[in-house]
């Protein structure tokens, strides 16, 4: 390009499209009779046109009709969802595409409705399993997880869990038991209890009518726990959903010492290997979750035929309820192999646990000790303790990140439904760090797939999730992500409803432009225009 | 599309707006006919952006559903095909994002090479193939405007409409998006 060429190059595409002015267009016309490069670049430019504009695009006239009347049904079929929409006033938040999850789940983060077992009975595990929480494990990032070993921090928080935030629940992050899944509840409330009568009769009163695993160990160190430290949250989802009566904090304390004895040691006799567990006894409510990929390997024996029923139960749940159906048929069911892996996993480290406390002593024996010098037999209890829970930190955590690997693993072969199923345990982890993760992640991976279905109420859902997570974690390391996502699905809702979504919409813009603009991130300054031009604003 | 483009007669203004009419009373055989007029340059369009003729027809569809959802708030006295436009190009976009953020899939040569014609010979075919690799490597927002401008053959004005950006913006990125391919593409 000669210096002439200066200032004629960059208007030579609209000279080649007729759309200059008349005085550019005559100085370039005069340029171009002269210049031969110029003229080799006009050249180019009508071969590009020519190979964009080329090629076969066409079909028959029957293959037109076809797509027509395609069309035509879903227009039709649009016109019956909108209008069952305006019949069902609020039912429009909590309809979802049919086949999604296969239909059987409301949602991916559903799990808390009770369809969902083994979901439920992860989460409950994972519960257990961090039931004695320390400032630490609060803090401990996904990161952290990642790299398979806490670094414990400096603790900031007290103990007692955070509920879900209230978003959660709205949004279906956390979802209630809705009036639609009422028989799905029922139905798993009978399993559940049927759970805590094979674990009631070896756990004796104390584990009787709780949740299982929460709360439930009737361990030893029930007796010292204050009420606020078990993580019972009558709020969360999966647990509520299996909760017949949560019994009153104090049960354990008062009642738990006294009926388990027996009980436990009627059991150590039964017991196979000869262990004496208590420890067995305290994990028993989580146990089922185990089961469903690994059947009662060490049932004690007396229990073996409750358990065989159980197992049914679970399976059939399991098939009809959760894993097995959260792929849609096109997709291929996640691979059982992983989650098989992980509970045989889990177990392994579980037999490698060290040995349990010796049966509680009587609260009131431990408070007069109180006063005295701790005697041999408390401070080894103590050690024990604490060594336990150590070791249940390590594995909760050790197993939230087995879930958070395997929704990785899911997300890279491209399983989006099995990642979603997968993260969504985490959720009501009631570790803060591990649920903004995998709600952040959730957001991105639910985001994308709503957009692609194209279905504006899961657009909404998702763009509402990503309100609710900004609201509860202002200064989350996610938080540009998450604005960047939001923006994007809320231009993708507005347009189709401009009469709902308005207003979070341009939220969501104001935001955006308040943090980003698009002078530093062009690539949503596309969104922020469609929620602008969708608002008339 | 309009009266810059009297080129196209089968959308002649005064039958959409009928059309439109009758459609926003709730007379879908009559927006079934406005389907029938438009789908090609709606399905044409979908082929050259997303490069997939299946996710073209679920691009038509969907673009016509959004258009029936949203067709109380159109202008019946403005033209009915920038706005399809318009609708299917976001939807494609949003779906064009979605995938550049997923593994990189393979580009597909869904515009199928005509047969050899008498005008084109086996080197100009090559140059048109090499020329669509690279069309598929533009950045979407150049390449968006590309094909608006020499397959949907759009105005300025139009595709500025369509994509609700200044005909200067416009304009620039469809000088960078030729000189890209003027570079690339070597005769």
């Amino acid at each position: 390009m000669s210096d002439r060429c200066h200032g004629i190059r960059d208007k030579l595409s609209a000279y080649a499209d007729g759309e200059l002015p008349a005085a550019d267009e005559e100085r370039v016309r005069a340029h171009v009779a002269e210049c031969v490069e110029c003229r080799e670049a006009l050249a180019a430019i009508a071969l590009a046109d020519e190979a964009v504009a080329g090629g076969d695009v066409s079909r028959s006239e029957e293959d037109w009709e076809r797509l027509a009347a395609r069309v035509d049904a879903a227009v039709a079929q649009a016109d019956e969802q909108d209008r069952r929409a305006a019949e069902a006033e609020h039912g429009w938040r909590r309809r979802r595409k049919p086949g999604f999850f296969g239909g059987l789940l409301p949602a991916p983060v559903a799990f808390g409705s009770a369809g969902t077992l083994v979901a439920a009975l992860l989460v409950v595990l994972m519960h257990g399993l961090l039931e004695e929480r320390t400032p630490e494990t609060d803090l401990l990032t996904a990161e952290d997880m990642l790299a398979a070993r806490g670094r414990p921090r400096s603790a900031e928080r007290d103990s007692a869990p955070p509920p879900p935030p209230p978003e959660l629940r709205a949004l279906g992050y956390v979802v209630d038991a809705e009036p639609e899944a009422k028989e799905k509840e029922e139905e798993a409330r009978q399993t559940l209890a049927s759970f805590e009568k094979g674990a009631g009769e070896v756990g004796g009163a104390a584990g009787g009518g709780r949740a299982p695993g929460v709360g439930a160990a009737p361990r030893a160190s029930g007796v010292e726990e204050s009420p606020a430290a078990a993580p019972a949250p009558a709020e969360a989802g999966p647990v509520e959903a299996g909760t017949a009566e949560p019994a009153p904090a104090e049960e354990p304390v008062e009642a738990g010492p006294a009926e388990p004895a027996p009980a436990e040691a009627s059991r150590a006799d039964a017991s196979p290997d000869g262990r004496t567990d208590s420890d067995e006894a305290a994990l028993r409510p989580v146990e089922p979750g185990l089961r469903i990929s690994e059947p009662a390997a060490d049932a004690p024996i007396g229990e073996e035929e409750a358990e065989a029923d159980v197992d049914a139960e679970a399976e059939a749940d399991v098939a009809s309820g959760s894993w097995a159906s959260t792929s849609s048929p096109e997709a291929p069911p996640p691979d059982p192999r992983t989650l098989s892996d992980l509970a045989e996993d889990y177990a392994k480290r579980r037999a490698a646990s060290p040995p349990p406390p010796p049966p509680p002593a009587p609260t009131k024996s431990l408070i007069r000790q109180r006063g005295n010098a701790p005697s041999r037999p408390d401070a080894m209890t103590r050690a024990l303790q604490e060594q336990r829970r150590e070791t249940d930190q390590a594995l909760g955590l050790a197993l939230a990140r087995e879930v958070y690997l395997f929704a990785q693993e899911r997300r890279q072969e491209g399983d989006i439904e099995g990642a979603i199923s997968a993260l969504s345990l985490l959720l009501d982890n009631e570790n803060g760090r591990i649920r903004e993760q995998a709600w952040a992640d959730l957001i991105s991976l639910e985001g994308d797939k709503a957009i692609e279905e194209g279905e504006v109420v899961e657009i909404a859902r998702v763009g509402s999730a990503a309100d609710a997570f900004l609201r509860e974690y202002p200064s989350s390391r996610f938080r540009l992500g998450v604005i960047k996502r939001r923006v994007r699905l809320w231009a993708e809702a507005v347009e189709q409803r401009p009469d709902l979504y308005c207003e979070p919409a341009r939220a969501a813009e104001t935001d955006w432009q308040q943090t980003f603009g698009a002078q530093t991130d062009p690539e949503n300054a596309e969104s922020s225009r469609r929620i602008r031009q969708a608002c008339g604003w | 599309v309009t009266e810059s483009a009297p080129r196209r007669d089968e959308d002649s203004a005064p039958e959409d707006r009928e059309l439109v009419l009758r459609a926003r009373q709730g007379d879908r055989a009559a927006f079934g006919l406005l389907v029938r007029r438009h789908q090609r340059r709606i399905h044409g369009l979908g082929v050259r952006l997303l490069r997939d003729r299946d996710d073209a027809d679920d691009l038509v569809q969907e673009t016509f559903v959004r258009a029936w959802r949203a067709l109380e708030r159109f202008d019946p006295e403005r033209p009915l095909l920038p706005w399809l436009y318009r609708i299917a190009t976001n939807r494609a976009m949003s779906l064009l994002e979605i995938r550049r953020r997923r593994p990189a899939e393979e580009l597909t040569e869904a515009v199928a090479d005509p047969g050899p014609s008498p005008q084109e010979d086996a080197e100009r075919r090559r140059l048109h193939r090499e020329v669509r690799r690279e069309v598929d490597r533009l950045p979407e927002e150049q390449r968006v405007v590309l094909i608006l401008r020499a397959a949907e053959d759009l105005s300025y004005r139009e595709i500025a409409e369509v994509l609700g950006v200044p005909i200067g913006t416009v304009m620039s990125r469809l000088s960078r998006a030729r000189e890209t391919l003027r570079k690339k593409v070597r005769r």
